[in-house]
C-alpha cells in the first residue's frame, strides 16, 4: 500500500525535494555563484514537474516509430511531402482523414507551441498551411499511432480535434480529478487501453515547453554568470555580505 | 463694466497675474501686475447689476464645476480678500523674489476662488491650491525651521484638503448633489470629515498648531498675506456648511480662551499675533455657531473688519522685522523713537483688535456677543467678554508696548520703507472708516449677509467696553508694576526653535510646549527622547537602515515564499 | 482618430501589425547586435520604435473600432497554435510601451554616450529592443506559456541593461544580480502555475483556459496555480514586499533605462496579473474574491503607505521615486483589489498617467544628471535657477505624482477614491489619502532643493544655467505636458482604462 503510494508519486516528491533543496541554497548561502547553482537546482525541479506531467503510462517518446507504417498504411514517415490521400484504411481511418499529410510534419506543432521565436514558428507553420490548408490540425500527427480513445470525437466534428489539441492522448481535461498530482499517469494507464497494433506515445508537448525553458534557463544562468565575473572584478569578492559592506561604505562616502 | 464680465470670477484675474508673474523676469512688471490684479479682479467683482449670480460653470468629466456665486454671504469675503490682495501688493512692493510674488498672487486667487465655488469640487481644488501656493511663502524665508514648518503646514492642510475631498465624496454617493450648502452634522460620515477638514483650516483647538507654526517663520511679506486669507476662508466654508451647529458655539468660546494664556507668555511677537489670531478666529466660530442672522452677519463683519486689523499689525511687526532684524520683545524697546509711523499704525492695529470704541473691531464683535447673549449662552459669553479682556492684554497693549516702549533697546532702526507705510496707512484709514459712527459701519452692516438695522453705538455697549478695557489696562499696569506680569525675560526659556527641527512634531507641540514650561529638565527629557525617536527611525528608513538598505536577495527570496505560503493558504481556505 | 489612422495604413500593416510588433524588434535586435557603429544602432532603434508605436496605434484603433480580434501565427488555430489576442485590456500596454519605448529612444544617444563604453553602445541597443520586444510580446499573447517566454525575453535584457548603468556606479552591478534572483524565483513561480493549470486543463491558450476552468470548476490543481501565478507575477511588479529589486536596479541602471523600465516593465506584469486574476480565472472562484480582498488590496495600501514612508528617508533621488514607484503599484493593486469595473478602470488609469510622470521624472533627473552629475536628493540643489525648463518638467511631474488637482495624477487617485467609495471601503481611502500626505513629504524635499536652495557654486562662481540638449528636452516635455493635458482632458487614458475593464466585464469598450 505504502510502497505503492509513494512509488506513485515518487516523481513529484522528488520535485518537491529538488525545489526546497534549490530555494534552501538561495536563501542561505552569501556566495554568489553558489546561488546561481541553487537557482538552477530550483529551475531543474519545475522541468522535471513538467515532464512528469506529460508523462503516459506505458509510453514511449514521442519518436515516430520506423514500423509506423506497417500497421496502417503504406506510408512510412520518411515520405515527409506528399502524402495526397494515399492512406490507406485501418481502424483509424477516419482520423487519417482529418489527419491526412500529418506524420512528417508532426514537430511542426510541438515547434510552434514552444514558441522561441515566432517569425520562426510562422514560417514553420506556414509551411504545413502549403500542405495542408488552413485548418491542419496538428493533433493528427499524434493521434493516429497512439490510437487515441476519442477517435469519435475526433470524427464527428472538427472543433474537438482542436481542443484535443496536441495533449489528445492524454486528454486530462475530462477528468477532474482531486488529485491531478497522479492524475495524469493513472488516469492515462487506465484509459488509454493500449491496442496491440497502436503505441502510445508520451505527450510531446510538455517535453517541448521544457525545451524552451531550459533555454530560457540557460540564458540566465549565463547572464548570472557573466554578472558574477563583472562583480568580482569591480569588487573583488563574490561573497554576498562583503560586497554589501564595501556599498555601505561607498554610500556613508556619499551621503 | 459690460454683463458679460458678470459671470467670469474675480479669481481669475489674480491667479493669471499669478502665472504671469511666474514668467516675468522683470520685478517691475511683477509690481505692476500684483497692483493691477486685484483693481482688475475689483472690476469684475462690481460687474454683475445684481447679487445672486451662479456664473462661470463648466463641464469636465461628467461633473459640473460651478466657479462664480456671488451671493450675499460670499460678497463680503469676497471684496475684502481682493481689498487684502491689494493691501499685500503694497506692501511687498519693495521686495524683489520671483517665487513669493507669485505665490502670493495664486494664494490670494485660489482663496479667492474658493470661496465663490458654488460645489464641493470646486473649493476642494481652490482648497487645495491655497495649500500650495501659500507653502511657498513659508519657504521662501529660507531658514532650516520655517523649510520643517513648511513641510508640517504642507502636510496638514493636505489633510484638510483629503478630508474635504472624502466628505464631498460620501455627501456625493449618499445625496447625488455636490452643491456645497448647508451641510449640518446631522448627515453622519460626510458631515463630520468636511466638519474637520474645514476645522483644520479654522484651527480649532488641537488642530492649530500648524497656525504658530507656521505664520512666525513666513516671510516679512508672507506672514501678512496668509493671515489673511486660509482661516477667513475656513470660516466663510464653515458659516456656508454649518451654520447654527450649537457644538460650533463650545469650539469657539475655547477658541477664545485658550490662546490667551500661550499669547501672555511669548516672547516672539509675530507668534503673539499667530496666538491673536486664533482667538480672534474664536468669535467667528462661535457666532456661526450661534447661527442666527445677527451672528453670521457678525461673523462676516468680524472677519472682514478682523483681516485689515490683523494684517494691519503683521505689517507692523513685519516693519519691525525687516527693519531690526528680529521681533523678540526681549529684544526691542524703544523703537518708537526712529520708527514713529510705524508706532501709531501699530497702536491704531491693537486698539482695534481689542475692539475699542470708534474701531474697527468693536462695532464687529458687539454683534457676536449680542448673539450670543440673546440666543441664552450664558457660559460661552462669559468665556467670550474673558477673551475681549485677554486680546487686549496680549494684542492691544503688549505688542506696541514691547516692541516701541517698554525698556530702550538702544536700537534705533530706520523707518519703515515708504510703500510698507502706504499700506499700513491706508489700512489704518480703513480700521477708523469701518467703525466710522457717521456712514462707516452702517456701510459695513449694508453689504453683510442680512439686513438688520443694529446699532452698535447705544450706551451700554459703548460703556461696557470701555469698562472692559479700563479693567483690563489697570490689570496689565497692576501686574507690570508689582513685576507678576510675565516679563520679556522668560523668553530664553520659551525659545522653542529646536523643537520645530525635528520630524513630526507639529502634533505634539502643544504638549512639549505645556511640558517645556514645567521647567528645565522637562525640556530636556523632551529632546533626548526626540532624539532617540528620531535615531530610531533613521534606523528602520534611512538608505542603508533595516527596511531600505540592499538586503542580500537570499533573505528577500523568503519573502516570497512567505507570500506564496499566504496565497496558497487563502486558495486552499476558499476552496 | 480611429478611422484616420486606418484609413493611413496600408493593407499589410492592417492584417499583420499585431505579429509585426514583436517580430520587428527582434530582428532588429539582432541587427543592431551585429552593427559597428552606436548611431546607426541608435538609427535602427528609433525607426523601429516609430514603426511599432504605428503598429500599436493601428491595433488601438481596430480595437476601438471593432472590438477584440486574434492573429493565429502561421494560421494555427487556437488553441493548438498560438494566438495573439488583441483586445481592450492589453492594447492599451502596448500602445503605452511602444509610446514610451520611442520617446525614450529620442533621449538615448545624449544620455547612453554619456554613461556607457562606445564599444557597447550597439549591444546596448540590442538589448534595448529585445527588452522591448519580450515586453510587448508578454502583452500581446495569447498562450500562458508564450507570456513566461517573452516575460524571461524582456527580463534577462533587463539584467544586462541594468547591469551596463555599472560605468557609473558599480552597485548597478550587484543590483542587477539581485534583480536576475528575484526576477527569475518570479518567473519560475509562474511558470509552475502555468504547469498546475495545465496538468488541470490540458490546455494553455489563456481564452480555452478560462473556458475549461470554468467549465471544470475549483479544484486543488487550480488553487495552487493560482497562487503560483499571483506570486511570481507579483514579484515583477514589485508587489510590496517583494519589491526588494526594485529600488536599486532603478537607481543604478543607466539613466534611459530606468526611465523606460519604471513606465513600462511593472505595468506589463500588472497586466498580466490583471488579465490572469480577471480573465483566465473565473471570478466565481471562491479564492478569487479572498485574495483580491485578503491579499492583493491590503498589500496594495500597505505598499502605498510603506514605501512612501521610506521614499522619504532616501537620499539618492532615484532610489527616491523608485520607492515612490512601489507605492504607485500600491495603487493600482488597491484598484485591482477592489475587484469593481470602477476599480479595475481606476487602476489601469493610475497605471497610464504614472508611466507619465515617471517617465518625465526619470527623464529630466536624467537631463540632470547628463549636465550637472545629478544623483542625490541634495545635488538637485538651485536647479530652478540653472537649468529652469528641466526643473519645471520635474515640478510637473512632482505635481502629478501628488495628485495635485489639473494634473493627471488626480484624476487616477480621484477615479481610484470614487472605486474606494463605491464599495464603502473607508480604510482604502484612509490609505490612500495617508500615502498622498506621505508623498508631499518626499516631494516636497526635492522641490524645496530646487527651487528655494542657492545652486552650488563652482570655483567660486555660481554655476552657469545650462539647457538640456533638444533630443532630451523634447520627449521630456512631451512626457510632462501630458500629465498635464491629462489632467483636464483625460479621454485618451479614460477610453483605454475603461477598454481595459469593458475587456474583462463586458460592454462598450
Amino acid at each position: 500500500m505504502i510502497v505503492e503510494f509513494i512509488a506513485e508519486r515518487f516523481n513529484y516528491a522528488v520535485v518537491i525535494v529538488l525545489m526546497m533543496t534549490g530555494l534552501y541554497v538561495l536563501f542561505s548561502t552569501a556566495n554568489l555563484v553558489k546561488k546561481l547553482v541553487g537557482l538552477t537546482v530550483f529551475q531543474t525541479s519545475v522541468f522535471l514537474l513538467y515532464i512528469s506531467i506529460g508523462k503516459v503510462a506505458g509510453g514511449q517518446p514521442p519518436i515516430l516509430e520506423p514500423h509506423y507504417g506497417d500497421g496502417h498504411a503504406e506510408a512510412g514517415y520518411e515520405e515527409t511531402v506528399d502524402h495526397g490521400g494515399d492512406h490507406g484504411g485501418g481502424q483509424t481511418g477516419t482520423v487519417e482523414d482529418a489527419a491526412e499529410d500529418q506524420p512528417a510534419d508532426g514537430h511542426a506543432p510541438m515547434e510552434s507551441e514552444s514558441e522561441a521565436d515566432p517569425v520562426q514558428s510562422a514560417e514553420a507553420a506556414a509551411e504545413s498551411v502549403e500542405t495542408a490548408g488552413p485548418q491542419a490540425d496538428p493533433a493528427a500527427g499524434a493521434a493516429p499511432q497512439t490510437d487515441d480513445p476519442a477517435p469519435t470525437a475526433l470524427e464527428a466534428d472538427s472543433a474537438a480535434e482542436l481542443e484535443a489539441g496536441i495533449a489528445g492522448d492524454a486528454d486530462v481535461p475530462q477528468l477532474s480529478d482531486p488529485e491531478p498530482d497522479a492524475a495524469a499517469e493513472d488516469i492515462a494507464g487506465e484509459i488509454l487501453p493500449v491496442e496491440d497494433e497502436a503505441v502510445v506515445y508520451s505527450n510531446p508537448l510538455p517535453h517541448v515547453l521544457i525545451l524552451t525553458a531550459i533555454v530560457v534557463g540557460v540564458a540566465t544562468l549565463s547572464v548570472g554568470l557573466a554578472l558574477v565575473v563583472r562583480i568580482r572584478e569591480v569588487y573583488g569578492t563574490i561573497e554576498d555580505d562583503a560586497i554589501s559592506r564595501a556599498d555601505y561604505e561607498t554610500m556613508a562616502g556619499t551621503s | 463694466m459690460p454683463e458679460i464680465f458678470a459671470h467670469i470670477s474675480p479669481a481669475w484675474a489674480l491667479m493669471l497675474s499669478g502665472l504671469l508673474c511666474m514668467l516675468s523676469p522683470s520685478h517691475h512688471v511683477r509690481k505692476a501686475l500684483m497692483i493691477a490684479a486685484p483693481v482688475v479682479a475689483f472690476l469684475l467683482f462690481v460687474a454683475p447689476s445684481t447679487l445672486g449670480v451662479s456664473g462661470g460653470t463648466f463641464e469636465m468629466m461628467g461633473i459640473e464645476f460651478s466657479t462664480y456665486r456671488l451671493d450675499r454671504l460670499s460678497y463680503p469675503f469676497g471684496l475684502i480678500f481682493i481689498i487684502a490682495a491689494f493691501l499685500n501688493g503694497i506692501y511687498a512692493l519693495h521686495e524683489r523674489n520671483r517665487l513669493t510674488d507669485s505665490a502670493a498672487q495664486f494664494y490670494a486667487g485660489s482663496a479667492l476662488g474658493a470661496v465663490f465655488a458654488g460645489d464641493m469640487l470646486t473649493l476642494f481644488v481652490f482648497w487645495e491650491i491655497t495649500a500650495i501656493s501659500s507653502v511657498f511663502l513659508i519657504w521662501a524665508n529660507g531658514t532650516s525651521a520655517s523649510i520643517a514648518a513648511g513641510m508640517r503646514y504642507l502636510a496638514i492642510h493636505v489633510l484638510s484638503g483629503v478630508l474635504l475631498m472624502a466628505g464631498a465624496l460620501v455627501l456625493w454617493g449618499d445625496t447625488g448633489s455636490l452643491a456645497f450648502n448647508n451641510i449640518g452634522l446631522d448627515v453622519g460620515l460626510a458631515g463630520w470629515l468636511i466638519f474637520i477638514g474645514i476645522g483644520i483650516k479654522a484651527a480649532f483647538p488641537f488642530l492649530h498648531n500648524w497656525l504658530q507654526d507656521s505664520y512666525p517663520n513666513a516671510t516679512v511679506t508672507g506672514a501678512v498675506v496668509l493671515s489673511a486669507f486660509t482661516t477667513k476662508m475656513a470660516i466663510y466654508a464653515l458659516a456656508r456648511g454649518f451654520a447654527g451647529e450649537e457644538i460650533l458655539v463650545w469650539i469657539g468660546a475655547i477658541m477664545t480662551v485658550f490662546p490667551v494664556f500661550f499669547a501672555v507668555v511669548e516672547n516672539d511677537l509675530r507668534k503673539v499675533l499667530a496666538y491673536s489670531l486664533n482667538n480672534q478666529l474664536g468669535f467667528m466660530v462661535c457666532a456661526v455657531g450661534v447661527g442666527t442672522a445677527l451672528a453670521i452677519n457678525g461673523a462676516a463683519a468680524h472677519a472682514f473688519a478682523h483681516i485689515i486689523y490683523k494684517a494691519l499689525l503683521f505689517m507692523g511687526m513685519g516693519a519691525v522685522l525687516h527693519r531690526a532684524g528680529t521681533v523678540k520683545a526681549s529684544e526691542l524697546g524703544g523703537l518708537f523713537r526712529s520708527m514713529p509711523y510705524t508706532t501709531v499704525f501699530t497702536i491704531i492695529g491693537a486698539l482695534s483688535i481689542s475692539a475699542f470704541p470708534f474701531l474697527s473691531g468693536f462695532v464687529a464683535k458687539a454683534m457676536t456677543m449680542s448673539a450670543t447673549a440673546q440666543e441664552g449662552y450664558i457660559i460661552p459669553w462669559l468665556m467670550l467678554l474673558f477673551a475681549s479682556a485677554g486680546v487686549l492684554e496680549h494684542s492691544g497693549i503688549k505688542i506696541p508696548y514691547f516692541a516701541f516702549f517698554s525698556h530702550d533697546s538702544k536700537r534705533r532702526p530706520a523707518e519703515a520703507p515708504f510703500n510698507m507705510l502706504v499700506a499700513m496707512g491706508i489700512a489704518s484709514a480703513l480700521c477708523i472708516f469701518l467703525a466710522w459712527p457717521f456712514g462707516g459701519y452702517q456701510w459695513l452692516y449694508s453689504i453683510l449677509p442680512n439686513d438688520l438695522g443694529y446699532n452698535p453705538y447705544t450706551a451700554d455697549h459703548v460703556l461696557t467696553q470701555y469698562q472692559l478695557l479700563i479693567a483690563a489696562t489697570a490689570a496689565f499696569v497692576i501686574l507690570r508694576m508689582s513685576g507678576l506680569y510675565p516679563s520679556e525675560r522668560r523668553g530664553t526659556i520659551l525659545d522653542f526653535d529646536w523643537i520645530y527641527r525635528k520630524f513630526g512634531y507639529g502634533v505634539v507641540r502643544w504638549l512639549t510646549a505645556m511640558l517645556g514650561r514645567l521647567g528645565g529638565h522637562a525640556e530636556h527629557g523632551m529632546e533626548a527622547r526626540s532624539r532617540l525617536w528620531n535615531k530610531r527611525m533613521q534606523a528602520v528608513f534611512h538608505p542603508a537602515g533595516a527596511l531600505s538598505r540592499a538586503v542580500p536577495s537570499g533573505s528577500l527570496a523568503i519573502w516570497t515564499t512567505v507570500l506564496l505560503a499566504v496565497a496558497l493558504i487563502i486558495a486552499y481556505r476558499a476552496g | 482618430m480611429n478611422e484616420f489612422i486606418l484609413s493611413l495604413a496600408p493593407g499589410w500593416a492592417l492584417t499583420h501589425a499585431s505579429v509585426l510588433l514583436v517580430a520587428l524588434p527582434l530582428i532588429a535586435g539582432a541587427i543592431a547586435a551585429a552593427l559597428p557603429w552606436g548611431r546607426a544602432a541608435w538609427g535602427v532603434v528609433v525607426a523601429v520604435m516609430a514603426a511599432s508605436l504605428f503598429f500599436s496605434a493601428i491595433l488601438t484603433a481596430q480595437v476601438l473600432t471593432g472590438g477584440a480580434f486574434s492573429y493565429t501565427l502561421g494560421g494555427w488555430a487556437p488553441p493548438v497554435g498560438i494566438e495573439y489576442r488583441i483586445d481592450g485590456l492589453n492594447v492599451g500596454m502596448l500602445l503605452l510601451v511602444s509610446a514610451i519605448g520611442f520617446l525614450v529612444s529620442l533621449y538615448a544617444p545624449e544620455a547612453v554616450e554619456d554613461e556607457i563604453d562606445k564599444g557597447k553602445h550597439p549591444l546596448f541597443y540590442a538589448a534595448f529592443l529585445i527588452c522591448f520586444a519580450g515586453l510587448l510580446g508578454v502583452a500581446i499573447t495569447g498562450d500562458a506559456f508564450n507570456l513566461f517566454v517573452f516575460l524571461e525575453i524582456s527580463s534577462i535584457s533587463t539584467y544586462a541593461l541594468v547591469a551596463m548603468g555599472a560605468g557609473r556606479d558599480r552597485r548597478a552591478l550587484t543590483a542587477a544580480y539581485n534583480y536576475l534572483i528575484l526576477g527569475t524565483i518570479g518567473a519560475t513561480f509562474f511558470v509552475i502555475g502555468v504547469g498546475f493549470l495545465y496538468m488541470a486543463t490540458g490546455t494553455l491558450n489563456l481564452v480555452d483556459l478560462a473556458a475549461r476552468m470554468a467549465e471544470l470548476g475549483d479544484n486543488r490543481a487550480i488553487q495552487v496555480g493560482f497562487a503560483f501565478i499571483v506570486i511570481g507575477l507579483g514579484l515583477k511588479l514589485a508587489m510590496y514586499p517583494l519589491h526588494v529589486w526594485l529600488p536599486n536596479a532603478y537607481a543604478f541602471a543607466p539613466t534611459m533605462v530606468t526611465a523606460f523600465l519604471a513606465a513600462t516593465a511593472t505595468k506589463v506584469a500588472f497586466y498580466a496579473l490583471a488579465r490572469f486574476l480577471f480573465i483566465v480565472f473565473d471570478q466565481g472562484f471562491a479564492f478569487e474574491e479572498l485574495a483580491l480582498v485578503w491579499l492583493i488590496a491590503p498589500l496594495g495600501a500597505v505598499g502605498m503607505i510603506a514605501a512612501s514612508i521610506q521614499a522619504i528617508f532616501q537620499t539618492d533621488v532615484r532610489r527616491l521615486l523608485a520607492y515612490s514607484s512601489v507605492a504607485q503599484v500600491g495603487y493600482m493593486l488597491l484598484g485591482l483589489g477592489i475587484g469593481t469595473a470602477a476599480g479595475v478602470s481606476a487602476g489601469f488609469l493610475h497605471l497610464f498617467n504614472h508611466a507619465a510622470m515617471k517617465g518625465a521624472l526619470f527623464l529630466a533627473l536624467g537631463a540632470a544628471s547628463v549636465c550637472y552629475g545629478v544623483t542625490q536628493v541634495k545635488d538637485l540643489r538651485g536647479l530652478g535657477r540653472t537649468m529652469p525648463w528641466t526643473a519645471a518638467a520635474i515640478a510637473i511631474g512632482c505635481a502629478s505624482l501628488m495628485g495635485v488637482p489639473g494634473t493627471a495624477g488626480f484624476v487616477s487617485k480621484w477615479a481610484l477614491f470614487n472605486a474606494a467609495l463605491d464599495n464603502g471601503w473607508y480604510w482604502a481611502i484612509a490609505a490612500i489619502a495617508a500615502a498622498s500626505i506621505l508623498a508631499f513629504f518626499y516631494v516636497g524635499r526635492m522641490i524645496q532643493m530646487i527651487y528655494l536652495q542657492p545652486a552650488p557654486e563652482r570655483g567660486g562662481e555660481p554655476a552657469p544655467a545650462l539647457r538640456a540638449p533638444w533630443l532630451v528636452m523634447i520627449p521630456m516635455w512631451i512626457l510632462a505636458a501630458a500629465n498635464i493635458v491629462f489632467g483636464w482632458y483625460a479621454d485618451l487614458p479614460v477610453t483605454l482604462a475603461n477598454a481595459a475593464s469593458a475587456a474583462i466585464w463586458g460592454g462598450a469598450p
